[in-house]
């Protein structure tokens, strides 16, 4: 499908969502210079810490973010085409998959938690369960968003905007974990 | 001036004026006492002069922010207030709270935690005043047909602040554990919710002054407050580092606090762009100057110069040192004082129907007083920086560094002397307003678009 | 388009997993997110300027990541 090129003032999303995903670009890319910092400033306790880490499960976050990214990127094409049903189901199935990271990542944390690994344990614990915390905040949000604007489009003057603009957070929060997953999983 | 109980707005911004004077007498003890004429050290030791320089402070800022809502909640939700006796009242409270706090602080009766000296039974009576207050303010506004975004952001501004005094009255014996709930109060109030009643002051002296449209002033200002509130609610962690609170606070605080300078600079952009495209018509053009003086100065006070050592890297050598005395001084000027400042400047022609703003003294407060402060700021920062290369590199004693440092302090006290001259024309302005003017003749509602093209250059009331 | 960038995104991070060296895996990383950008966020479709932000955005930090570590 061809499109016209947006003005810019008119993003695809909105404005104001387009600013927050900016402002958080900006914010996770400060994280991800702080993972960094600690990964080269400790690269033993780094090390340690990645030991515990499972890169089996990493990959699979990473996969259930893109998959559901794919379902709501897929609601907002259907959008493009006014077949706004259609979209709502699509975004529902996204929430649905993005609700399966969030379980994964509970355990994951809880696991982690368990085995004496918390805030204040070491540096990279606490970069650890900050940084994917901040994260898992943003992907709560995101689901709700979803969720939100599929259930209640009633209260939305412009249900396009709304639609697009959850969608465009729902994608954030894959873009900012794609950085996150190497700094952590990948192994010096 | 639309309603008959906008005039209780006066007694506060009078009272601004009377503790703004007292605590420029407070600085200059202390500047004074850092050059070693500390003549009045039997009846005020530098500890209690600081504390009530600081709660002074806190004080005039608080019935500043007080005048301002009872200024400005009638006149957004388009009715009296609820019970303007009661606002008397507790004016009064708070003036006799204040009062016996400081004099209490003479005569070490305080509680030596910064910022929050006041006694513990003082307290109790501060929180009830400041129910009082937001029971007046929240009732009128419940009782309003129209609910203005910015009466709603205000009122809910105050309520936070109320409910975030809490905190610093846990009782602990810890003082990291007592250091971490003050900090809730103090950086939760200036860098949290004090920002939403600054966004709604803003956001109502924009809409007045530049003309332009209600929808996109409310609209985006509140995005920028929202963001500049988030970044400000986690970098709470700034004030955590190495006071004994665990070192993942570094990580939160570092992260957090570096996004809170974008935040006020998009302040500052925005109240620019609303003036440009407002095109300045108003008669008021001091007003104008304050506020948009506000949103610059907050943005280079406590988001440039709070930047300048909030990363963990840096302030492990800055941590309470005369580099904080400098963010504080601008920040505090920047974001409040210029704000209630502003509100008092918009609001005391059409209080008392007088036109001082047109006199040359108006512009002079304004500039002297900005350029005072600026310099005052500098003063510190020279004196922070030698402090932290002698004492934190060099290694040398801190008493022995303080002696060091007292020819910044000569400095300090000229461009302090400056900064008083503004402010005394401010205060003689004010004088010069006088009180409300008596009888209120009709109520003129304002023009939809706030400033009809080509006004006259007269005060409406 | 919206399937076949989901396979591309699954077959850059099998390979980012696979290589296991961290400077292939943060550019592979800057590739996905450049693929989410330009068509699930619809970047395609956007002003040229606001395209670029984002692209360049993404270039800078993993530059900078690169740089660090």
């Amino acid at each position: 499908m061809t499109m016209k090129a947006r003005a810019l003032d008119d993003p695809p999303g909105g404005v104001l969502l387009w600013l927050i995903v900016g402002l958080e670009l900006v914010t996770f890319a400060i994280v991800f210079a702080l993972v960094a910092g600690v990964r080269r400033a400790q690269p033993d306790e780094f090390a340690a810490g990645q030991g515990a880490l499972s890169p089996a499960l990493g990959l699979t976050l990473t996969l259930l973010l893109i998959t559901s990214g794919a379902l709501a990127a897929q609601g907002v094409h259907r959008l493009r085409q006014t077949r706004l049903d259609d979209t709502r189901r699509w975004l529902l199935a996204a929430a649905g998959v993005g609700a399966a990271f969030l379980v994964v990542k509970a355990v994951d944390c809880s696991a982690h938690l368990g085995a004496g690994h918390r805030l204040g344990s070491s540096d990279f614990w606490d970069a650890y369960l900050l940084a994917t915390g901040f994260h898992f905040v943003h992907v709560v949000v995101g689901v709700a968003l979803l969720l939100f604007v599929s259930l209640r489009r009633a209260v939305f003057d412009d249900v396009e905007t709304a639609y697009a603009g959850a969608a465009l957070f729902w994608h954030l929060c894959d873009v900012v974990w794609f950085f996150l997953f190497p700094l952590f999983f990948v192994r010096a | 001036m639309k309603f008959q109980s906008q005039k209780v707005a006066w007694g506060f911004f009078a009272t601004c004026m009377l503790l703004l004077s007292l605590q420029l007498v407070y600085g200059f003890i202390m500047g004074f006492a850092r050059v070693g004429m500390d003549g009045l050290h039997e009846w005020i030791p530098f500890n209690a002069a600081r504390a009530t320089h600081t709660n002074l402070l806190v004080m005039w800022l608080l019935a500043g922010f007080m005048g301002a809502a009872y200024w400005i909640i009638p006149d957004e939700c388009d009715r009296e207030l609820a019970w303007p006796k009661l606002a008397w009242v507790q004016l009064i409270a708070l003036v006799v709270t204040g009062v016996t706090a400081i004099i209490g602080f003479h005569l070490n009766w305080w509680e030596g935690r910064k910022f929050l000296e006041i006694p513990r039974p003082l307290d109790f009576l501060v929180v009830i005043d400041v129910l009082l207050f937001i029971g007046n303010i929240g009732w009128t506004v419940w009782k309003s047909e129209k609910k203005s975004t910015t009466s709603m952001v205000l009122f809910f501004g105050l309520l936070a602040a109320a409910l975030l005094y809490l905190p610093g009255m846990i009782p602990t014996d810890n003082q990291t554990v007592d250091s971490f709930w003050r900090w809730w109060v103090v950086h939760l109030w200036v860098e949290g919710v004090w920002e939403l009643i600054m966004g709604a002051i803003l956001s109502y002296l924009l809409i007045k002054l530049t003309g332009v449209d209600r929808e996109i002033i409310e609209k985006w200002l509140y995005v920028i407050v929202g963001f500049t509130f988030l970044s400000g609610v986690l970098g709470t962690g700034h004030h955590y580092y190495f006071i004994g609170t665990p070192r993942y606070w570094l990580m939160v605080g570092g992260v957090f606090s570096a996004l809170e300078p974008l935040a006020f600079l998009g302040m500052a952009i925005y109240a620019f762009a609303m003036a440009k495209k407002g095109g300045r018509t108003h008669p008021n053009r001091v007003a104008l100057l304050w506020t948009i003086g506000c949103a610059l100065m907050s943005f280079v006070g406590a988001g440039f110069l709070g930047f300048a050592h909030t990363l963990p890297q840096v302030n492990m050598y800055t941590h309470g040192t005369l580099v904080t005395a400098m963010h504080g001084h601008m920040a505090f000027w920047g974001a409040y004082a210029m704000l209630v400042l502003a509100i008092i400047a918009y609001a005391m022609p059409l209080l008392t129907g007088r036109k001082v703003y047109e006199q040359a003294s108006a512009g002079f407060a304004f500039w002297t007083s900005n350029i005072g402060m600026t310099a005052m700021t500098l003063a510190f920062a020279v004196a922070g920086v030698s402090q932290v290369v002698l004492e934190r590199r060099a290694g040398m004693e801190f008493l022995t560094v303080q002696k060091e440092l007292e020819v910044h302090f000569w400095g300090l006290i000229l461009a302090a002397s400056l900064f008083s001259c503004g402010i005394i024309a401010f205060v003689w302005d004010f004088i010069r307003y006088g009180m409300p003017n008596a009888p209120l003749k009709q109520a003129t509602p304002e023009p939809p678009a706030e400033v009809p093209p080509g006004a006259p250059a007269v005060a409406r009331g | 388009m919206r399937a076949a960038t989901w396979a591309l995104l699954v077959g850059l991070t099998c390979a980012s997993v696979a290589s296991g060296r961290l400077w292939l895996a943060l550019v592979l990383a800057a590739l996905k997110a450049v693929a989410v950008g330009l068509e699930f966020m619809e970047l395609r479709h956007a002003a040229r300027v606001h395209r670029w932000a984002f692209t360049g955005f993404v270039g800078l930090l993993t530059a900078g990541l690169l740089l660090a570590l």
